[in-house]
């Protein structure tokens, strides 16, 4: 073989190989593939909190509400989830067992979100604005409005006292 | 950097070391004194020639694999004291799938471009083969689709259609390439490089963004890429074999 032939047999041989090299590289998916939002809750003092009895959340739909949190004791966050298609979301906060209620509203903007080809597509969501009644509500603001898989804080929920 | 990461640097690693033997007369100057050499590179023009190339790996490289999107693309490589290259690369990309798993059908076609620069590692021995160090900048400017069954809202049973069309996007990027050239036959040459590329900047991002990139990639990260080129060379340079 001359040095001619055997120097583009060793290249076609290399071109094999980066085909192999560059086929190595692929998509890795998201591990946590739920989109959910987030809130925590707290005291006027800014400290983390823990409801002082049973939380019961549901969402309103049109077809009748969807409980989403049922009676958990001593809750101090809640995983809510945020419509495809409505622009403002109600939760309801029933404290106790029907003792005391709060309404919360979450308007948002809805983003249908490409992952990828091998991962699917997902409603990503923006947040725009929040509001409540204010039984035992005070106030609510929003800390990261992009509810996506990153499991971030979105809502920060103060309430008058502890319970 | 993660382990698939560092295996592929290891692979670039080990190709490169075995690239010398790829090249026509690599030792011709072993053993010469280093001064020689020098003195014969003072000698030489500037401006030596062009080197006028088309790459054949964007085709070829989708047959092997699943990601079924192509490139094709030209460049002019000028030669500078056979030891710096200036280049400018122009390409086309295109993709036209649908994806298995999911059903969703991605499109996008359009040109990209590339400056730069190459290094003549071994400039030294004065052969017409090179193994070369450089680097890129590239920018393309593209629109895509998306097509995917609607989502359906769990809680409210809602469905929201997703069909996007003529989404615009941008895109810069940097690449270090480091590759080989050898001559084939006379003034022409077969060669190949491989390119680590990194996003510098996309945008604007709507919908999660583009999928593929022509030029850059599928890859919303750094990702790795090569090209296996043919090239005809116009010599400047009449004292040059």
């Amino acid at each position: 073989m001359s040095p001619r032939h055997y120097a583009i047999y060793r290249c076609l041989l290399l071109l094999l190989t980066m085909i192999g090299l560059s086929s190595c590289s692929g998509e890795d998916c998201p591990i946590n593939n739920v989109v959910a939002g987030k809130m925590l809750f707290y005291n006027h003092l800014n400290d983390a909190v823990a409801i002082n009895g049973t939380l019961t959340v549901s969402v309103v739909r049109p077809q009748g509400d969807s409980v989403v949190l049922n009676r958990k004791s001593t809750a101090s966050e809640l995983s809510f989830p945020l419509s495809y298609t409505h622009e403002t979301d109600t939760l309801i906060f029933d404290y106790n067992g029907g003792m005391l209620y709060d309404s919360l509203y979450i308007s948002h903007i809805n983003v249908p979100t490409l992952v990828s080809v091998d991962c699917g597509m997902a409603m990503f969501h923006t947040i725009t604005a929040v509001s409540s009644t204010h039984h035992v509500i005070d106030t609510l603001i929003i800390k990261s409005p992009e509810v996506n898989y990153d499991e971030r804080e979105n809502i920060q929920v103060i309430y008058h006292t502890a319970d | 950097m993660n382990a698939k990461t560092f295996r592929l640097f290891i692979i670039l690693l080990i190709s490169l070391a075995a690239s010398p033997s790829c090249l026509r007369g690599a030792d011709a100057n072993k053993g010469k004194p280093l001064s020689l050499l020098h003195n014969k590179d003072k000698g030489e023009k500037l401006f030596q020639g062009i080197y006028l190339s088309a790459d054949a790996f964007g085709y070829i490289y989708p047959i092997f694999v699943k990601d079924k999107y192509y490139s094709t693309e030209l460049s002019a490589t000028v030669n500078l004291k056979n030891r710096f290259f200036p280049v400018v690369e122009v390409g086309f990309g295109y993709t036209d799938m649908v994806s298995q798993l999911y059903d969703i059908g991605y499109r996008t076609q359009a040109p990209y471009y590339r400056i730069g620069m190459d290094y003549n590692m071994q400039y030294k021995n004065g052969k017409p083969n090179y193994i070369y160090l450089g680097g890129r900048v590239g920018y393309t400017s593209f629109k895509y689709n998306i097509d995917a069954p609607a989502l359906k809202d769990p809680v409210w049973g809602d469905e929201s259609p997703v069909q996007f069309t003529d989404i615009p996007c941008r895109a810069v990027w940097a690449e270090a390439v480091a590759g080989v050239r050898a001559e084939i036959a006379k003034n022409f040459y077969m060669g190949w490089s491989l390119r680590y590329k990194y996003p510098i900047y996309k945008g604007p991002i709507a919908n999660g963004g583009p999928w593929y990139v022509p030029g850059l990639g599928s890859s919303t990260k750094a990702a790795f890429g090569a090209t296996y080129t043919i090239t005809y060379y116009l010599n400047f340079n009449k004292r040059r074999p």
